[in-house]
């Protein structure tokens, strides 16, 4: 099966995760920061997410902001968590609560200003519709639904 | 150096590390979900395994149920009816769950985003960290004007033949309903929409929809348009096309009020030429497509100000003899002349009723008793749509407004309408237009009065020199003593020079006005007997009679020549508010009908939001949001306004409802009695034979001096009296 011709890939618990983190925040939004491994497998590239660090930002029910000190701070944790030189910031995560999957004109902001390599992924998650999506952005700056999938690690029972 | 390599940081040039590690995969993790989902060859045929397992089970289960039951077929179906929906419903379920996973799962969501429709006029400013100016801040009426008497569409233009310019004759349509009483609308449109299209058209009066009924967008009384998403160029190719600028690249535009185009910078700029600002019809292109304006709006606090085209206008209504000498309790009616048949209820766009000082009085905006109803409970303005879009080759006005000197068609938002001025009609079929000034026109105060008017249309100095002229260009606006200047509005603020900024700015307009110099005459009557001898005690009683003979108003006096020489002195019955002393000895008719027994103003009908119960009011109406507000100074969306603009208080002397409700005008009727005896009548089809001319600046027309005779009765028109004389 050629699995590595998904663009992302990440585990059960990573999303697990960032839904409670959402659902911890309803109404109000929440964002945080995706981390993991920029990977190639036999000639093609994928982002592994294998972790995540929910940031501490303003958020309200209808917006959430990004700035310079949440940056910092995620890479702080960063660096404390993983002493190697594969792990980094892949990508961001933010909730969308009860409106849907997509990027606004604001998180393309965000994207293009923070986000503009190849293996950065935007995870937008609708803690109350129970959905969510991968966007990258096209050369055209404009959002695109990228091929995700989701794992768990199967248990000797 | 702590010895630890540093993460990657984003947005910066760097080589990044790349893992050649395999993703993951069986046997050590399994897939919880996929998107797109995985789709092996296999896995085609095993999904339509189950369809063919479940056809090839239903045959053979109906062949057999025939073989062993006995029973004849179409009994047998019936029979086993319930069974076979059964297999059926969950074939298709099968069937359709393949459809689905072949298309993402986000193509089959709605849209959604809020809507808050005012006017030009709205005094808004922004909340904080949104982007459009919903909060109010005017403290006039215009300034806080909501248009809820509304009905929104959705329009999505498509062009399957590929012309361009797109001829915008496809499309698929969503209505979407009225606003709430603060205009505050939301609205919803499938995700595979562009060229999103919002179509505003005003209501009639009654609350009617205008041009909804077939269900095309280029129908009724447009007065406001939106189209957002990616649009694309052959849209604009079609709906903007200018001559003198013919190539409009994808990006934000208005029209405004005006008429004018406006080009926005990157970001849709709403004080884009203040005070206009956006609307009436506005363009905004996303690269993201219309899911942008529903991230940008889905907030009410963040509602995409449309600001439709109306004006504010301002009546007076007075007799032609003086524009002091006031019509009071005049009933202003608006006839729509383009869009509705005469005979329909929807042809009433507004009615306004006039104060003691001839001034109009807008009675459908109510406020809460917490505000007040004094604060605008004497509200002069009375909003009027306009028409923005050229509905016959589905582009907007505009251009703007030709001066005077030139035949150029108006390129702006207007309206053919009719003003009625009940019960004696003035009818005129003119254009309304938008804006305070007209390009290149002046402005010339009303002599005796507070206000100006524009030198333009319908208004001559001297009606009796020069009736019917048509003035500044314009078709269809004659000009006389029956016409009316309606070709501006009443700005809300100061010094507006809207049409072009070469031309001088008037520092303060907000007094223009429109003048209706209605036919109400005035008379001193005298009474002679057959052989000319005044009779003093006659009464004398006039009715309008319909076309088929019935007597319709009887007017509000009835008169008696108390004076030794047979003539109406102190007319004291005929005196309303606004009557001028100086025709004390004069009867003032028509003016009006028995107040007592059509009724007045009933103030008891006025609509309080606070006691409302209508669905728009609950929770889970469009106020479903304040339940998840969490912002201390946002409790609901109507919150936002202060005020309500929404019901028809009931006026029941207001009963004409169309154009042709009023009764056929069939003649004047006097009726003389003498004591207790001799009775005399006669009809006249027009009651100016015993108009009584004043030699004024404000004289009736050309008229004939003349003796008329009908009946008993002989009529002649003296130089300050008018003999009726009884044979």
């Amino acid at each position: 099966m050629s699995w590595h011709r998904y663009q992302v890939h990440s585990f059960d618990y990573v999303i697990d995760g960032i839904y409670l983190e959402c659902k911890k925040a309803l109404p109000n939004e929440t964002i945080g920061f995706l981390v993991g491994m920029y990977c190639r497998w036999r000639g093609e590239y994928f982002t592994l997410i294998d972790d995540y660090i929910p940031v501490g930002g303003t958020s309200s029910e209808y917006h959430v902001i990004m700035d310079a000190e949440s940056l910092a701070s995620a890479i702080q944790i960063l660096e404390k968590k993983y002493n190697d030189d594969r792990h980094s910031i892949v990508g961001w995560y933010h909730s969308h609560p009860g409106y849907g999957i997509f990027l606004s004109d604001t998180d393309i902001k965000s994207q293009i200003t923070f986000f503009n390599q190849p293996y950065h992924v935007a995870l937008v998650v609708d803690p109350v519709r129970n959905k969510f999506g991968f966007f990258k952005l096209s050369l055209h700056n404009e959002p695109v639904l990228v091929s995700y999938a989701i794992w768990r690690e199967v248990h000797e029972r | 150096m702590s010895g630890k390599r540093k993460p990657r940081v984003m947005g910066t040039k760097q080589e990044m590390f790349v893992a050649e590690i395999p993703p993951p995969g069986p046997p050590r993790y399994e897939l919880v979900k996929a998107w797109p989902p995985s789709r092996p060859p296999s896995k085609t045929l095993r999904s339509k395994l189950p369809v063919i397992i479940s056809s090839t089970t239903l045959a053979v289960v109906i062949a057999i149920l025939i073989i062993t039951s006995g029973l004849p077929l179409q009994q047998l179906i019936s029979h086993i009816a319930l069974t076979t929906t059964v297999i059926s419903t969950n074939t298709i379920t099968q069937v359709k769950t393949i459809t689905v996973t072949t298309t993402p799962a986000i193509s089959h969501e709605n849209y959604s985003a809020w809507l808050k429709i005012v006017t030009d006029s709205w005094d808004g400013t922004k909340y904080p960290g949104y982007l459009t100016p919903v909060k109010p801040a005017g403290i006039d009426f215009p300034g806080r004007y909501n248009v809820t008497n509304v009905c929104v569409e959705l329009y999505r233009f498509i062009n399957p033949t590929r012309q361009n310019p797109a001829p915008l004759t496809h499309f698929e349509r969503r209505f979407a309903g009225s606003p709430n009483a603060t205009g505050f609308i939301r609205i919803s449109w499938p995700v595979n929409w562009e060229n999103v299209t919002v179509v505003v058209k005003a209501k009639s009066y009654y609350g009617e929809c205008i041009g909804t009924e077939n269900k095309s967008p280029f129908d009724g009384i447009i007065v406001y348009w939106l189209t957002f998403g990616r649009i694309s160029q052959s849209f604009y190719n079609k709906f903007i096309t200018d001559s003198t600028k013919p190539d409009f690249k994808p990006g934000n535009y208005t029209i405004g009020d005006d008429g004018m185009f406006r080009k926005h910078d990157a970001d849709f700029n709403w004080t884009v030429r203040a005070p206009f600002g956006s609307g009436p019809v506005d363009i905004v292109s996303y690269g993201s497509g219309p899911i942008t304006f529903q991230a940008n709006h889905h907030d009410p606090r963040g509602a995409w100000v449309a600001r439709a085209a109306y004006i504010f206008m301002l009546f007076h209504e007075h007799t032609w003899y003086n524009v002091k000498d006031n019509l009071t309790y005049a009933i202003i009616f608006i006839y729509d002349m383009d869009h509705t048949p005469e005979d329909s209820t929807r042809s009433l766009l507004q009615a306004a009723i006039t104060g003691p000082d001839g001034l109009s009085r807008y009675t459908r905006e109510i406020y809460p008793i917490e505000w007040g109803l004094e604060r605008f409970g004497n509200n002069t303005l009375v909003p009027i749509p306009l028409q923005t879009i050229n509905r016959f080759n589905a582009t907007p006005f505009h251009g703007g407004i030709g001066a005077p000197s030139t035949n150029i068609r108006v390129g702006a938002p207007h309206l053919n309408a009719t003003k009625r001025v009940w019960w004696e009609t003035v009818l005129t079929n003119q254009t309304f237009y938008v804006g305070d000034r007209y390009k290149g026109g002046t402005y010339s105060p009303v002599q005796g009065t507070e206000y100006v008017r524009p030198l333009f249309g319908g208004f001559p100095t001297d009606p009796a020199v020069s009736p019917t002229i048509t003035q500044g260009g314009i078709t269809g606006i004659p000009a006389g003593p029956l016409s009316l200047a309606l070709n501006h509005t009443v700005p809300k603020t100061n010094g507006l020079a809207w049409v072009s900024d070469n031309i001088d700015k008037v520092t303060k307009v907000t007094n223009v006005v429109a003048l209706g110099n209605n036919t109400v005459f005035y008379s001193r009557l005298c009474v002679l007997d057959s052989r000319n001898k005044s009779v003093a005690g006659a009464k004398i009683i006039l009715k309008s009679i319909t076309s088929t003979d019935i007597t319709d108003y009887p007017f509000h006096g009835k008169y008696t020549t108390a004076d030794i020489d047979g003539c109406t002195k102190n007319a004291d019955n005929s005196k309303w508010p606004g009557y001028m002393d100086s025709y004390k000895d004069y009867i003032r008719f028509p003016n009006g009908t028995d107040w007592g027994k059509r009724g007045s103003l009933n103030a008891s009908y006025f609509f309080i939001p606070l006691n409302d119960i209508s669905p728009a009011w609950r929770a889970e109406g469009y106020f479903m949001q304040v339940l998840r507000a969490s912002n201390a100074d946002w409790m609901a969306p109507y919150n936002y306004a202060k005020n309500y603009s929404a019901l028809i208080p009931k006026i029941t002397y207001m009963l004409t409802r169309t154009l042709t409700d009023d009764p056929r005008w069939g003649g004047f009727e006097i009726q003389i009695t003498i004591g207790d005896g001799d009775k005399y009548r006669a009809r006249f089809p027009n009651p100016y034979i015993i108009a009584y001319i004043k030699q004024t600046s404000w004289i009736r027309p050309n008229l004939p001096v003349l003796t008329v005779s009908q009946d008993s009765i002989t009529i002649k028109v003296e130089s300050d009296r008018v003999i009726i004389k009884l044979s």
